[in-house]
């Protein structure tokens, strides 16, 4: 199948590759998969003291969009807050990078992936701060 | 495969999970003879094209039916679940993390050379004896609701095992795909 322009584009030159040490206070890691193809997804930000995120890293191994998908991802998180990189839809991710409608699943991975991440570090933050009150309502 | 079909009554099986290929062998003998074309030679157009139609389901089923994961995402979609629920991917980080390092290692492997060979092989048997563990549990939970006496005891087993069904088929997709990976880049070696 063809791959558009800007898929090829981050595919050749991919942003962010790598990885933070995933038991790191201030990273969160996000894992997620495609059980229908079997593509996988890590995605790892670095969050300050004031919920922005300094810095992402991803590992993809599936196809060209999930690649292009989670690099572009990395890119859009960084140096926004925590709350602004939750905002983020497929849609967005579809959108930019005109994905074919049999790719579309490849962009929800991506956001489910930052989910995560943002997930696992706010999971970490309420353990390290057992002070802080649980947001349940009575 | 064609929504709605219950492949066990195309077949003429009792609703039994842990079938064995050889009664599914039979049944799909016995029903694609009853629907042969050389018995319709005479039959009219719409007696024709039912038993094309029924051949097709025929096929289906036991195509459905005679294959592991068929057979256990057929249970899943019979409890009204898909393995692309969302929420059953959410509680699956710590296994799919493994996968994910698994994937990473190979990549590591493959820069390093013909040196990898001994390494991949033992990758490779490591991923293998996931897989048979995961099939194992697959055959497991076909035994968990064939164990219900009743049907409607069955079908609330069907509920949860579709579950936990949903996980183990995904474990499956990925870690094949990782031996295929890791097949891959072995046969790249030469050795």
């Amino acid at each position: 199948m063809e791959y558009g322009s800007r898929v090829l584009e981050i595919c050749e030159n991919p942003k962010n590759v790598g990885a933070f040490p995933k038991s790191a206070a201030d990273v969160g890691t996000g894992v997620v998969g495609a059980p229908a193809c079997g593509d996988v997804m890590k995605l790892q930000i670095k969050v300050g003291d004031d919920h922005v995120i300094e810095d992402a890293k991803f590992k993809t191994f599936g196809c060209g969009s999930a690649i292009a998908s989670s690099s572009l991802v990395t890119e859009w998180v960084k140096g926004k807050t925590i709350d602004q990189a939750l905002a983020i839809r497929n849609v967005d991710i579809a959108t930019e990078l005109a994905l074919p409608p049999i790719k579309v699943h490849c962009s929800v991975l991506a956001e489910d992936a930052i989910k995560a991440a943002i997930f696992d570090h706010r999971r970490k933050q309420a353990g390290a701060a057992p002070t802080t009150a649980p947001e349940v309502a009575p | 495969m064609a929504p709605g079909l219950d492949c066990f009554q195309v077949l003429g099986l009792e609703r039994h999970w842990q079938v064995t290929d050889e009664a599914l062998a039979e049944a799909f003998r016995r029903e694609s003879r009853k629907c042969h074309p050389d018995r319709f030679f005479n039959a009219t157009p719409e007696e024709k094209r039912r038993a094309m139609s029924r051949t097709t389901d025929v096929t289906e089923a036991y195509r459905t039916l005679k294959d592991l994961l068929g057979r256990a995402i057929y249970l899943i979609e019979s409890a009204g679940k898909s393995i692309e629920d969302r929420d059953a991917r959410a509680g699956a980080e710590g296994w799919l993390l493994e996968v994910v390092e698994v994937r990473e290692q190979v990549a590591e492997l493959r820069a390093r050379g013909p040196g990898a060979a001994g390494e991949f092989d033992r990758l490779f048997s490591v991923m293998q004896e996931k897989v048979a563990a995961v099939e194992q549990e697959i055959k497991g939970l076909f035994a968990a609701v064939d164990d219900h006496e009743s049907p409607a005891a069955a079908a609330g087993a069907l509920a949860v095992v579709a579950e936990a069904l949903a996980t183990l088929v995904g474990k499956h997709r990925y870690y094949s795909r990782t031996i295929d990976e890791i097949r891959r880049a072995r046969a790249a070696l030469g050795a």
